[in-house]
């Protein structure tokens, strides 16, 4: 099954309609977005389109098909394959993953207990992220980050929306697999909101290498307790780590010998420094190798790798030291 | 004269045969039901314990079974994974009509299990569960009416069968 109808087959009759009429190629599609009353957006090739009633994409709004609460209903429907009670977990954390990897945002009135979220009712905004993989993105960073056939502890640093997440994918799946230079390395993934493996059904549907191991849906913090005991990974991936009880793990990981690969939130090294935690451990040089990226240009774009002490091994394009 | 004995010997063991089908349906019928109510509780386990969408369960039940139920839970599943845009209730009603057309069920048995399929799919999964319950409660209460009247219907149907036979010939004659 394609990317057009993995997606096609997730919306309500009448939308489904319009979104197959457009003819536009869906591997070129970030986002589609249905809002209760609002138009039907969808960001394609990086520009935000109305999608029309008679299956066009526009940017005159009057001509917009507008989501009506039943289109909304219909595609919840399809997104929990008749069974919404499967998904409650996800639900609660406000996304559905679905086949392809693709990732439903959700928004509505959430139901709360005290501080717990048990439910979200009146679902009235969907965001279809479109999943994307980009393989061999990480073929400049990864010298930088392995050395004697060995990976280093690394921490890629950057924004929202700036590829950290394709970034670590196509890490994982390069140092799993080996390369021409290196061998391949067992490598756990712990992947809390199915972001890296897209797992749908147990299956990863982003390719990891043929030596990833994944724990899906697992807090992260025991997840890594969990695969170190039981699956003796030599690198561990996680992404957006960023609590105490997250970065603490890492720390344990590390003293077990495991070498992690981390992504974390920030716009700069300083910007990271301000996070008490993680302060202390860029000061006990608990990584080894830093990857800064920005949106400067396009996305993924590589803004500078540091050392633990750091010193800048790569800065805007141009090799400082290898 | 032997014409003649032969036609009634026809006739009594037409309606013979006809009582004997009759009562071999009500064991049918006992036996179906009992199938439902296997799967349902396979369900019910699928949905407690694993926790999977309906596509993966009827999935996994059809694995687990032989006959029409492997083939009904197969086929729901498909269809379910298919993305029709129907909504979940008439694919459930699609299905019982396509594999229980000739199934020995009463009309109320039928509508019982169809009525299973308007409650399933939205709330939680204690409200799938309840429901399920709930049906089988009820099924277990039809297998427990029909248990207990099961011999008395079976030898009534038989019965009724030869008797029916020799009273037309007797009026032929």
């Amino acid at each position: 099954m394609n990317k057009r109808e993995q997606l096609l087959k997730i919306f309500s009759h009448n939308i489904r309609g319009a979104l197959a009429q457009t003819g536009i190629d869906f591997e070129q599609v970030q986002e589609i977005r249905l809002r209760i009353h609002a138009p039907l957006f969808i960001c394609y090739k990086n520009k935000e389109y109305y999608v029309t009633r008679d299956g066009r994409v526009s940017q005159a709004e009057r001509e917009a098909y507008r989501v009506s609460r039943e289109d909304l209903r219909e595609t919840m429907e399809l997104i929990g394959n008749y069974s919404l009670y499967a998904y409650e977990d996800e639900i609660r954390q406000g996304f559905i993953t679905i086949q392809g990897g693709h990732r439903v945002g959700i928004a509505g009135k959430t139901v709360t207990d005290g501080d717990v979220i048990r439910s979200m009712k009146y679902i009235s905004f969907l965001n279809i992220r479109l999943a994307h993989e980009i393989k061999g993105c990480a073929d400049q960073i990864l010298p930088y980050i392995m050395q004697h056939g060995k990976v280093m502890q690394t921490l890629i640093v950057s924004p929202p929306r700036c590829g950290k997440t394709t970034l670590l994918r196509d890490l994982v799946r390069q140092i799993s697999n080996g390369t021409d230079r290196t061998e391949g390395i067992t490598v756990g993934v712990v992947d809390e909101r199915s972001e890296i493996g897209a797992c749908y059904m147990g299956e990863p549907q982003n390719e990891l290498g043929i030596r990833t191991d994944v724990l899906d849906c697992c807090p992260k913090a025991k997840g890594m307790m969990m695969l170190i005991r039981t699956m003796s990974p030599q690198v561990i991936a996680i992404d957006e780590v960023g609590s105490r009880e997250e970065l603490e793990a890492i720390e344990y990981a590390s003293n077990c010998g495991c070498k992690m690969i981390a992504t974390i939130h920030g716009s700069s090294m300083e910007d990271v420094k301000q996070k008490p935690v993680l302060r202390k451990m860029i000061e006990e040089k608990m990584f080894e190798r830093y990857i800064l990226l920005d949106s400067c240009g396009q996305v993924g774009h590589v803004a500078g790798i540091f050392d633990a002490m750091g010193n800048p091994l790569y800065h805007e394009r141009k090799d400082v030291e290898k | 004269m032997i014409l003649e004995i032969m036609g009634a010997c026809l006739v009594i063991a037409g309606t013979s045969f006809f009582g004997f089908w009759w009562a071999a349906n009500y064991k049918k019928r006992m036996e179906e039901l009992g199938q439902i109510e296997h799967l349902m509780h396979m369900l019910y386990g699928e949905i407690k314990y694993k926790e999977g969408n309906f596509s993966e369960s009827f999935w996994s039940i059809g694995n687990h079974c032989s006959g029409r139920i492997q083939m009904f839970s197969m086929e729901l599943s498909r269809a379910l994974n298919e993305g029709s845009g129907h909504p979940f209730f008439f694919i459930w009603a699609d299905n019982i009509e396509k594999y229980w057309r000739n199934s020995a069920l009463t009309k109320e048995d039928k509508a019982i299990f169809l009525s299973v399929g308007e409650k399933m799919g939205y709330l939680d999964k204690e409200m799938q569960l309840n429901t399920i319950q709930l049906f089988l409660t009820q099924l277990e209460q039809r297998e427990e009416t029909l248990y207990k009247m099961l011999p008395e219907k079976c030898r009534m149907s038989r019965l009724i069968g030869v008797l029916s036979g020799i009273f037309i010939v007797i009026l032929l004659l």
